[in-house]
């Protein structure tokens, strides 16, 4: 059935667009990573306007394409100034920077792009296995099922909220109550509707764009004083594969160790980075000489950031659930084609998650080849001020906002959460938080207003049913879990990764 | 600013958000009440989000004389480039895409720190000949 579909995918792949579709996506990836503050979900929620006009499957692999190759150019700055180019970068940065200081960028680059590609290949490998059989296995759920599961993926919020908890539920509450307004989804009625514009509902790409990329303008505008660190010299690289030979076990473990974390819905690419260095740490026979450019600690970030990217993928596409912040604005792009993630995507539109697979493993030495050629290039794009960066993407925000809705009240939504996602990044309230809850809201209300009326009212239905018991106790043991730390007990700090 | 302060202003504005929530659910026209109706999620919402904001509140005047600060670089700037977006929409309506976009750009550039006119000119005619290729003739986006 897995090669049956994959001959679907490829016949809905067999066209210039979605190859132009690929190679744009893995370009403007780059250039997005190469840049200090701009991170995957902002690329996507940026990119989202470009592909109104293309098929559903050029679009979705112009963004995965986009997603991968975001998270790997953030190595570039990382290793080179200093500076993550994206979050789970900054792991790379504790090694990959001090073996440049040593006069190995070159070396360290090369590392860096051979580590994220044989993760990207191996992880996409598990995602096929993996989301095929849940998605199977998903088939069967009914009402009560999902709302357990939308309970979870929501309850997993205190991985995406920064260092505290209560935060990333006030901010799940917020994006709660922004999903509640326009017209309810079971009854029809409208609800917190003072304009028409309203009636669908708050535009979740709008507000999208608001929440990532215009609250990123203003943060940009803020230390936009900063110069860029000067960079005297080009490195060059090699591409030696013979470089990798002597850490293949740390590559091997370090992309498991990454897919396995960014299954779990919530914990993304810096999750698993952490993890991974923290692991290989841990196992090395001279953790000393981590954080002091070694390249087991480079590796073991690289791959398994690369690898969280299929990773965060098997839950969106097989449940529907968000994997992390960049797979909850790809929900966002597919429900705009009118594509629905979940179980039933493997069945009605089989052709779009077997094209996302085809392009992770087809773009993949391309992705490679372009990192290893394409160093003089993405260098300068490290150097670019933030000044023009903020006044462009503010720009671009705004005309996508538009387009997406061919309206003016649009920009007013983006301005709207620019504004309130910048105040809330200023107290530690993330974005992560808010937009998993606007997506999984109306997932959660839907599913159980539908269980109670099909049980005539009876709440014992949500305890009866044995998976979504285990669904109910794990979301309650996530969020109880950090309350019952005993007390007096703080976690061992480490000298490089903190506490 | 003090960290501390800051929480409690996001909590007092979130606070208000969950009232508003709340007060709202009431005007909520239907006939179906109780938990299967349209109305009681927003009201759960609303009793979630009021109460994890007063918790927060709590938290930070319980914390009030801990050192934690919120830094704000350039305010000025920030608020000036905040003040230049919501003038956008504004501008749109009345000049259409390209005039506006033209003005707007320059002022915006400058305000986030790009001082050279050569550059400010060159990024704002380059995006106008961006958004005219890409969006007008290659996407058909239709532009005001």
């Amino acid at each position: 059935l897995i090669f049956e579909n994959f001959l679907h995918a490829a016949d809905a792949m067999a066209s210039w667009s979605v190859v132009l579709a690929m190679v744009a996506g893995i370009l403007v990836g780059y250039g997005l990573g190469s840049i200090p503050g701009l991170t995957s979900s902002i690329g996507i929620a940026l990119l989202i306007p470009f592909t109104f006009d293309m098929s559903a499957v050029a679009s979705i692999v112009m963004l995965v394409t986009l997603y991968m190759a975001t998270e790997y150019a953030g190595a570039i700055p990382a290793i080179l100034i200093n500076t993550p180019g994206v979050p789970a970068a900054a792991v790379t940065a504790l090694d990959g920077y001090p073996m440049r200081l040593r006069g190995e960028a070159g070396q360290a680059l090369t590392m860096s792009i051979l580590s994220a590609g044989f993760a990207s290949i191996v992880s996409t490998v598990l995602l096929i296995l993996s989301a095929t059989w849940i998605a199977s296995f998903a088939l069967a759920f009914g009402p009560v099922e999902y709302f357990a599961i939308a309970v979870l993926g929501l309850s997993l919020v205190s991985s995406l909220s920064g260092d505290s908890m209560l935060k990333g539920f006030v901010g799940l509450g917020f994006g709660l109550a922004a999903g509640v307004i326009g017209t309810d989804p079971m009854d029809g009625v409208p609800r917190y509707v003072f304009t028409d514009s309203l009636l669908s509902g708050v535009g979740f790409l709008p507000a999208l764009i608001g929440l990532f990329a215009l609250s990123a303008v203003f943060s940009l505008v803020e230390k936009s004083g900063d110069a860029p660190s000067p960079l005297t010299s080009v490195p060059s690289v090699s591409g030696q594969v013979g470089l990798m030979r002597p850490h293949l076990w740390t590559l091997i473990r370090s992309t498991l160790v990454g897919f396995i974390v960014s299954v779990i819905p919530g914990h993304g690419a810096t999750i698993s980075a952490f993890v991974s260095y923290g692991f290989q740490k841990r196992l090395s026979r001279t953790p000393e000489t981590f954080g002091h450019g070694n390249p087991e600690g480079l590796i073991a970030s690289e791959a398994a950031a690369n690898a969280s990217v299929p990773g965060a993928l098997a839950p969106m596409l097989s449940l529907g659930i968000p994997g992390s912040a960049s797979t909850a604005v790809l929900i966002g792009a597919l429900t705009l084609h009118g594509v629905q993630p979940g179980p039933l995507l493997f069945v009605r539109n089989p052709e779009i998650p077997f094209s996302i697979f085809a392009a992770m493993i087809i773009s993949m030495p391309f992705m490679v080849a372009l990192g290893l050629v394409g160093i003089p290039f993405w260098v300068r794009v490290t150097q670019v001020p933030r000044s023009i960066i903020a006044g462009l993407v503010a720009a671009m925000c705004l005309l996508g906002s538009y387009a997406s809705a061919n309206d003016v009240f649009a920009m007013w939504t983006t301005i709207f959460f620019g504004v309130v996602g910048y105040g809330m990044r200023k107290v530690d309230i993330q974005p992560a938080p808010i937009v998993l809850a606007m997506v999984l809201g109306s997932l959660m209300e839907s599913n159980y207003r539908r269980a109670l009326i099909a049980s005539g009212g009876d709440w014992t239905t949500f305890v009866t049913n044995p998976l979504g018991l285990v669904c109910l106790i794990i979301a309650v043991a996530v969020f109880a879990l950090p309350f019952l730390k005993r007390p007096g007990k703080s976690p061992p700090h480490d000298p490089v990764l903190g506490s | 600013v003090r960290a501390a302060a800051a929480d409690i202003v996001a909590g007092v504005l979130l606070c208000g958000v969950a009232a508003a929530l709340w007060i709202g659910a009431g005007y909520i026209q239907t006939r179906t009440r109780g938990f299967m109706g349209p109305v009681a999620f927003p009201e759960g919402v609303a009793l979630l989000l009021g109460g994890c904001s007063l918790l927060m509140i709590g938290r930070a005047a319980v914390h009030w004389r801990a050192p934690e600060r919120v830094g704000l670089e350039r305010p000025e700037s920030v608020l000036a480039a905040m003040v230049l977006v919501a003038l956008y929409p504004v501008l749109i309506e009345h000049l259409g895409f390209y005039p506006a976009t033209g003005i707007w750009l320059v002022p915006l550039l400058w305000v986030a720190g790009c001082r050279g006119p050569l550059v400010i000119g060159g990024c704002a005619i380059g995006f106008l000949v961006f958004t005219k290729l890409v969006f007008e003739m290659l996407l058909g986006t239709p532009l005001p």
